[in-house]
């Protein structure tokens, strides 16, 4: 099978396949970048296993949550995501967003709003004070703006991701 | 001997309390909130009963629910474990009131070293060097002339000074200030975060040592007039002033610092009584100056340490003394022995400003071998909600000498996999095997002055590759628990379908 994979903190992106030798229950060949690669594969019930690529062992776990997959080999977790003929059109269009908004980085409770819609605020003064897990984080102006619209209440519990505030950068009066 | 204990906790320690209960043939009662209904404490105990709401404060904070779980299934005694209601003198009395016995010190002890102000003036009087520092006149201080009063006193010994608050405990109420602009921001957060986690917005203000390190001392007190101290832990690698990593003993105590903290600590639990296990906190400067900073009146987060280089069940004695018995070691016997390290594994990302990340745990192995000990309140399928503290688990390893403890903390934190929600275990390992930790130049303010790129931006290897084209065939529900090779019991709740590759 043949599977377009993007690693989330580095952006870099891949196309692997991977086949099954006919003869053999773990041997499989991987193509990465034009490389032919064998790999032994044996899997055990639980979702991991470990791999050999020319004599060193690999030790992994995996879990798919849809189209995010974790991944953990020897020590080190990694998160990629599959790229799918529809996601890579969506994906596009949805990045170009969050410099007008303040959105919930964490899931928690909004605790403090500092200022209405039309109110000024300086480049990294905090605009809304949240709380997760007893922790307090302060959400700061990403540069001069004024704040357009409040969208979250005092006490609110909020999910991560939700926009919070809408902004509009100011120029600088230089 | 008490034959039901409950415990008033969730988590690692509720399970870590109930290990010692069953081993001294004690039944053990958990209570649990909502999210918790699955939880681990759960599973570990022989009876569990339900506190019927959400956050902290409708469960695990309601003393009135507890104490009538504890009357109505025969309960003989509350261990409170850390956190929670553990160092919250009214519930100790409600607990004697309704002739339950509160496995801690007395509520008078609690209630004069939970005040941080009173805390240090009684062990000033004592003769126990303490850190230079003054109180906010009035209960909940703000406003202008506040704010002035403290500008002019911080001007007078010294940025940077740091905020605390009284009835603190865990950083929490706490904030660094640098200089006077700052001041009205940083005393705002800290009262908020402190009503907000204690219920008591009163701070106060210290000098801040930013070089120092954080050594403790672990005290230990019985109804016999008995007391004795179980050497140190040291706690200075710190971010915002959480302990990430311990260790016993500290390489920065000669033999004659540790005997005069130790008795510095005896002297401090003797004038006031105390009963049950206790911190004496410290703060030890470069030239091996030693000043008190807060007694903690509760078993803390990181007594494995002391259990490990001690080779004694601290939760046992605990549980002897609220029996009224005689402490169960002198101080005679007691030896520290080789080195013991823990790391705290947090749910946060470390790459994004150490956001804390929620969610279903999928993969969970713990790492095994010899002298590695996991005190965890996870499993596969476990919720890491919103509700409660970011702390997962802990990992403690002993070695016969730092060098040692140090290698395996890092084979271990290399073999500890939690897949489904992002936790600090990579950034663990930066910080341990960091040249720096490793010839033991720590102090408070080690990770602002060796900052830990987290990031992983690397193209991952081939193997990494693979493993993501397996994970993509994979089952997208499939919960995996397992200790080293050995599966672990998984919940009904969870879909436990193998898969192959093909």
């Amino acid at each position: 099978m043949k599977v377009e994979l993007r690693h989330s903190s580095s952006e870099s992106a891949q196309t692997i396949a991977l086949e099954r030798m006919a003869d053999d229950a773990c041997a499989f060949e991987a193509i990465i970048d034009d490389r032919l690669i064998p790999v032994d594969i044996e899997s055990n019930d639980s979702g991991g296993g470990r791999m050999r690529i020319g004599g060193r062992v690999h030790r992994y776990h995996v879990l798919r949550r849809d189209n995010t997959l974790h991944v953990w080999v020897d020590g080190r977790t990694y998160q990629f995501e599959r790229i799918q003929a529809t996601a890579r059109r969506a994906g596009a269009a949805g990045s170009a967003k969050s410099a007008n908004q303040l959105a919930a980085p964490m899931p928690g409770t909004i605790l403090k709003i500092n200022g209405n819609a039309g109110d000024a605020f300086d480049a990294h003064a905090p605009i809304i004070v949240m709380e997760s897990m007893k922790m307090e984080m302060s959400l700061s102006a990403p540069t001069n703006v004024v704040l357009t619209s409040v969208d979250c209440q005092v006490g609110q519990l909020v999910e991560m991701g939700l926009v919070l505030a809408r902004l509009e950068p100011v120029a600088d009066a230089e | 001997m008490f034959s039901k204990i409950l415990i008033a906790n969730r988590g690692e320690i509720a399970v870590r309390i109930m290990r010692t209960c069953q081993e001294m043939g004690i039944r053990c009662v958990a209570v649990y909130s909502d999210p918790d209904r699955r939880g681990m404490h759960v599973g570990a105990a022989d009876e569990a009963y339900a506190l019927d709401g959400v956050t902290s404060g409708e469960t695990y904070l309601r003393q009135d629910k507890i104490i009538e779980i504890a009357k109505r299934c025969g309960a003989d005694a509350i261990h409170p474990g850390f956190g929670f209601l553990s160092e919250n003198a009214s519930f100790a009395e409600a607990c004697a009131k309704a002739g339950i016995t509160f496995i801690g010190p007395k509520p008078d002890a609690i209630r004069s070293m939970g005040d941080k102000i009173i805390a240090k003036e009684t062990l000033s009087k004592a003769g126990v060097p303490t850190v230079p520092g003054f109180t906010l006149e009035g209960d909940t201080a703000s406003g202008d002339a506040v704010i002035k009063q403290l500008k002019k006193r911080c001007g007078e010994i010294g940025y940077p000074v740091l905020i605390k608050a009284a009835a603190g405990g865990g950083g929490k109420g706490m904030r660094v200030v640098n200089s006077e602009g700052e001041m009205s921001e940083a005393l705002e957060a800290a009262q908020r975060e402190a009503n907000s986690a204690f219920g008591d917005s009163r701070v106060f203000v210290e000098k801040y040592l930013s070089k120092s390190r954080h050594v403790e001392i672990q005290v230990f007190g019985d109804t016999h007039g008995n007391v004795v101290h179980l050497f140190e832990r040291e706690c200075s690698i710190q971010r915002r002033h959480q302990k990430i990593v311990e260790e016993s003993p500290s390489i920065a105590l000669t033999p004659e610092l540790r005997e005069r903290m130790g008795a510095a600590a005896v002297a401090a639990a003797k004038a006031i009584g105390y009963v049950n296990a206790g911190t004496v906190e410290f703060m030890v400067d470069d030239v091996g100056e030693f000043y008190f900073l807060e007694v903690n009146t509760r078993l803390q987060v990181e007594h494995p340490v002391t259990e490990l280089v001690t080779r004694r069940d601290l939760v046992k004695a605990q549980i002897l003394v609220a029996a009224g018995e005689p402490l169960p070691f002198t101080q005679d016997d007691l030896r520290q022995e080789g080195c013991a390290m823990e790391v705290r594994i947090y749910a946060e990302d470390a790459s994004r400003g150490f956001l804390p990340s929620t969610g279903t745990i999928g993969v969970y192995v713990e790492p095994v071998g010899p002298n590695i000990r996991v005190d965890s309140g996870i499993a596969a399928g476990s919720d890491v909600s919103v509700h409660y503290d970011p702390m997962l688990a802990k990992l403690i390893v002993w070695g016969r000498d730092r060098g040692e403890a140090i290698a395996r903390m890092d084979r271990a934190l290399r073999e500890y996999v939690i897949l489904g929600i992002t936790t600090n275990i990579d950034f663990l390992r930066a910080v341990v095997t960091h040249p720096k930790h490793v010839a033991g130049e720590i102090h408070t303010r080690f990770l602002d002055e060796n900052p830990i790129a987290m990031g992983n931006d690397d193209v991952p290897p081939d193997e990494a590759w693979i493993a993501g084209v397996l994970a993509a065939q994979s089952g997208g529900t499939r919960q995996t628990s397992r200790v080293g090779d050995e599966s672990v019991e998984v919940g009904p709740w969870q879909t436990a379908g193998a898969w192959k590759a093909y």
